[in-house]
């Protein structure tokens, strides 16, 4: 890939710079997406992904030396506009690598350790930003097969995974009923790919490997960790297995290797639901209209408060219900609500307090959740409980179901409640997210910074008391860390104890054990806990 | 586990504040094949009526012994779209758990929903519409079943009037006849032709959405009674959507000349050299569909621009052209035979004129 010999930190003549040359090597395992490049405080774009990258966020393109007589594009965004910049780009229909610094500018001499950390896709994303509240993000994986096909939809963003198989006229009406972001098929059956579903997908090809029985069926039971995939009900769907493994594999492909809140995956049954073709989907306006500006039947029915609800709500349209036992079930709860009002608003009332606990759920186990969140998580468990006690207390046997089955998180909230503060910043690395007295070196590590100031100030005292220097002062630098400054006219008030380190034209300065142990205190504070403040 | 339990808790939620907002009711379900819905609405465009205005309730009705497929004619606008819409929302409403928009609905669950509609404009994805149409009502006539619900809206309407006619009766007695299942059809169509249906096929009712005629206007009144409709109000609603007085008087001319034309020779109008290879059944893949589409170009414009130069150009005059055995006048002649006035938006006719005057060199 690199073309030069010998990179050396400056560059020579011939060579590209160490950053150009980690880029590229970076770049060529994944070609085909668009590489954010982390720079300090920036995320760069290098080459024709700085072309449109600046493009599509109407950003400034620049050029800089790239070496000798060479030139590169250059487009790039603070790093805090991440999120900003991020679902514009990927609605773009980018893939984006995000790559980050993995290691601390101050431990290495030499260039950062870059890696991706993430590849995010319209398929496969958590970013609020990108994500719809009231839509699924499915990520589907299509396996055309001989006679049988097989389809497979994963939300990672809430860890609902679906697997079907059928002809390619039922794959295709799965495809329209479920929307999905991004279709990953076998790259080497795009043209029946795109003859059978037509090109209004955005679409990735696998190659033909990932696309296999036993690899799928691999890596089903160790996601699941289980021996066999009988306990889902699905361990005949041969093709829906291959699909769904391709989906496993792509996660894996993107960095996304924290899937465990991905618990469980079910079949579609097809005998469960009316069968509603695409054409009729479309005929009878249920989603989308051909008018930009009419309305349909969703915008009328979906009246939910949570995007729980309302995800929910396209899949029950996209997929009603054949068997009348289930139907009556709810249209009897239907009948309650209607004839209970003050059920129905204390019901409500509560569950605008809920928020995304799905999504909050997974980004609890991908371990993205941000501060905040885990209040906001806190809240929505808390609201849980009057909900259970309405239903519990309704004379609907339903109700009573539902009530049964919440789980009200008694334990996560008080644990919540006693280690998070009330208020926690969004970003970790701001701090004051930890509560008090949950770890006790932390607490002695804040005491001694907020307290820092106080404690320096009465040595300082102390030490200008017992020494009679009237001007000592306290203060600090980067060499040599905490130290005593004494102006020359007091230079022979120093006692014996305190280390010379310093000599100024006017001052001298010293430091002491004391003031050492205090320092290393602060020092490994921040190495310890670097949000301890 | 909470997080699907608060979302069904919420979509239920959702159903009541629907239902007593839209003044829903709930459906009566039954394991049968009967479908029986009184003062149905149009749960979308109910919501959307101008302040004052009530929608127009209808019953609909269909079982599988004696009702098995409604023909529902009536002119373009006067609801039949929405008619047939708004039964399989309200069917798929009621299977998804929800209230429903009417006053009463006793529903025998359906397993399938499948609706066409004829000539959707699919003009942007390239494919001829015909094609797509036939293509996509292939795939219903492969899958029926006696719980099946179909709505076919004006399917037919992509071809020339009478290739349409055919294909649309065609499917019709294909879903009557079916010896293994009878599947629940509401068809609407502006082909009054097809009424005739019932004579042969006893399980077909005629309906129409009625239309008033006060003086030389048309009234919508939306309301779907039993019984077929005489003739089409095409040119009616080309008057309401505004079109030059020139162009109404010419079309109605050109209808009354036609009308004249078919009753003298009831089979085999020719002009159309399209010929359709529809084998129906089996596997959908095998369908094949052949249409060849030859319309002769008009390579006699001198000759016929010399003899219209001739003519004193009245109105009937004009019309006596077609005794004459000129092909590009054959042309105009096919070209107005195949235009169903009823399907054409105001822009379209002003085109097809303006491909008419381009015929004859203008």
């Amino acid at each position: 890939m690199a073309k030069n010999k010998t990179p050396t930190k400056t560059g020579t003549a011939e060579s590209e710079t160490p950053l150009m040359k980690q880029f590229n090597g970076i770049k060529a395992k994944y070609p085909d997406a668009l590489l954010l490049f982390r720079v300090g405080d920036f995320y760069e774009t290098f080459g024709s992904d700085a072309v449109k990258t600046a493009n599509i966020l109407g950003i400034v393109l620049t050029k800089r030396a790239n070496g000798y007589a060479s030139f590169i594009e250059l487009a790039g965004f603070p790093y805090h506009s991440l999120d900003t910049y991020l679902p514009k780009l990927v609605r773009a229909g980018q893939r984006v690598a995000i790559c980050d610094q993995l290691e601390d500018l101050k431990l290495t001499k030499t260039i950062v350790k870059r890696g991706v950390t993430e590849l995010v896709t319209p398929g496969v994303t958590f970013n609020d930003k990108v994500l719809e509240h009231k839509s699924n993000n499915f990520l589907a994986s299509v396996y055309l097969g001989e006679k049988i096909s097989g389809v497979s939809f994963l939300d990672v963003s809430t860890g609902e995974f679906l697997v079907a198989e059928g002809n390619l006229e039922y794959i295709d009406k799965l495809l329209q009923s479920f929307r999905p972001s991004e279709v990953l098929f076998q790259k080497n059956k795009k043209k029946l790919f795109i003859e059978t579903f037509g090109e209004k997908f955005y679409t990735y090809g696998l190659d033909d490997w990932a696309f296999s029985s036993d690899f799928g069926n691999d890596l089903l039971l160790k996601h699941f960790d289980t021996k066999s995939l009988k306990g889902f009900g699905i361990e005949n769907l041969k093709q829906g297995i291959i699909a769904a493994g391709a989906a496993l594999h792509y996660l894996a492909d993107t960095a996304h290797d924290k899937v465990k809140h991905i618990t469980t995956i079910s079949r579609i049954e097809e005998e469960k639901y009316v069968w509603l073709d695409r054409f009729t989907i479309r005929n009878l306006e249920l989603f989308n209209s051909q008018n930009d500006n009419a309305k349909t039947l969703i915008d009328i029915i979906d009246q939910t408060v949570s995007p729980m609800g309302s995800r929910m709500l396209k899949r029950w349209l996209a997929l009603p219900l054949k068997d009348k036992v289930s139907i009556e079930e709810r249209l009897e709860v239907v009948n309650y609500f209607l004839s209970n009002r003050e059920t129905n608003e204390l019901i409500i009332q509560q569950l605008e307090l809920i928020g995304d606990l799905e999504r909050i759920i997974s980004k609890v186990a991908t371990a993205r959740i941000s501060p905040k969140e885990v209040v906001q998580l806190k809240r929505a468990l808390t609201a849980i409980e009057p909900i259970k006690v309405v239903c519990e207390n309704s004379k609907n046997t339903s109700l009573q179901k539902i009530a049964e089955q919440l789980n009200p998180c008694k334990l996560v909230i008080e644990r919540i409640e006693k280690e998070i503060m009330p208020e926690p910043p969004y970003l970790i690395a701001k701090g004051n997210v930890i509560a008090e007295g949950v770890n006790a070196e932390l607490d002695d590590l804040r005491k001694i910074s907020y307290s820092g100031k106080d404690y320096l100030l009465q040595i300082q005292q102390r030490e200008s008391e017992l020494t009679g220097i009237s001007s000592l002062k306290v203060a600090f630098n980067s060499v040599f860390g905490y130290y005593l400054e004494v102006t020359n006219t007091h230079k022979n008030k120093v006692p014996s104890t305190w280390i010379r380190k310093q000599t100024l034209t006017t001052a001298e300065r010293y430091i002491t054990p004391e003031l050492k142990e205090y320092e290393e205190k602060i020092l490994g504070a921040e190495v310890t806990f670097p949000p301890f403040s | 586990m909470n997080a699907s339990l608060i979302g069904r808790l919420d979509c239920l939620l959702s159903f009541a504040t629907i239902a007593q907002k839209n003044n829903y009711v709930r459906p009566h379900l039954f394991d049968n094949d009967i479908l029986d819905i009184k003062d149905g609405r149009h749960p979308v465009i109910e919501k959307q009526l101008p302040v004052g205005e009530e929608y127009i309730a209808n019953d609909i009705y269909l079982d599988n012994q004696k009702q098995q497929i409604i023909i529902i004619t009536g002119p373009n606008m006067s609801g039949k779209s929405a008619l047939l819409r708004q039964t399989a929302l309200i069917v798929l409403m009621a299977q998804m758990g929800s209230f429903v928009p009417a006053k009463h609905a006793y529903l025998g669950l359906v397993d399938k929903i499948f609706t066409r509609v004829g000539a959707s404009d699919n003009i942007s994805s390239g494919e001829s519409t015909f094609m797509v149409e036939m293509n996509e009502t292939a795939s219903i006539l492969n899958n029926l079943s006696n719980r099946s619900l179909i709505l076919l809206d004006e399917i037919g309407r992509g071809t020339s009037t009478y290739d349409g006619i055919s294909i649309a009766w065609a499917i019709a007695e294909y879903i009557h006849e079916n010896p293994s299942v009878k599947a629940k059809t509401l068809f609407a169509t502006h082909y009054h032709e097809l009424n005739e249906m019932t004579n042969s096929m006893h399980r077909v009712k005629n309906f129409n959405v009625s239309v008033k005629e006060v003086g030389n206007k048309v009234l919508f009144t939306r309301k779907l009674i039993p019984g077929g409709s005489e003739h089409s109000f095409g040119i009616h609603v080309a008057k309401m959507a505004g079109m030059p007085k020139k162009v109404l008087d010419r079309a109605n001319q050109i209808l009354a000349q036609l009308e004249g034309e078919r009753e003298g020779k009831e089979s085999g109008i020719g002009g159309s050299e399209r010929k359709i290879n529809l084998k129906l059944g089996g596997d959908n893949k095998k369908q094949e569909l052949r249409i060849k589409n030859q319309e002769p170009r008009a390579n006699n414009q001198e000759v016929f621009v010399e003899t219209i130069n001739k003519q004193p150009s009245t109105e009937n005059l004009q019309l006596s052209f077609f005794q004459l055995n000129d092909p590009v006048l054959e042309n105009i002649k096919d070209e107005l035979q195949k235009t169903d006035i009823n399907t054409l938006t105001p822009i379209e006719a002003l085109m097809k004129l303006n491909e008419i005057k381009k015929m004859i060199g203008g």
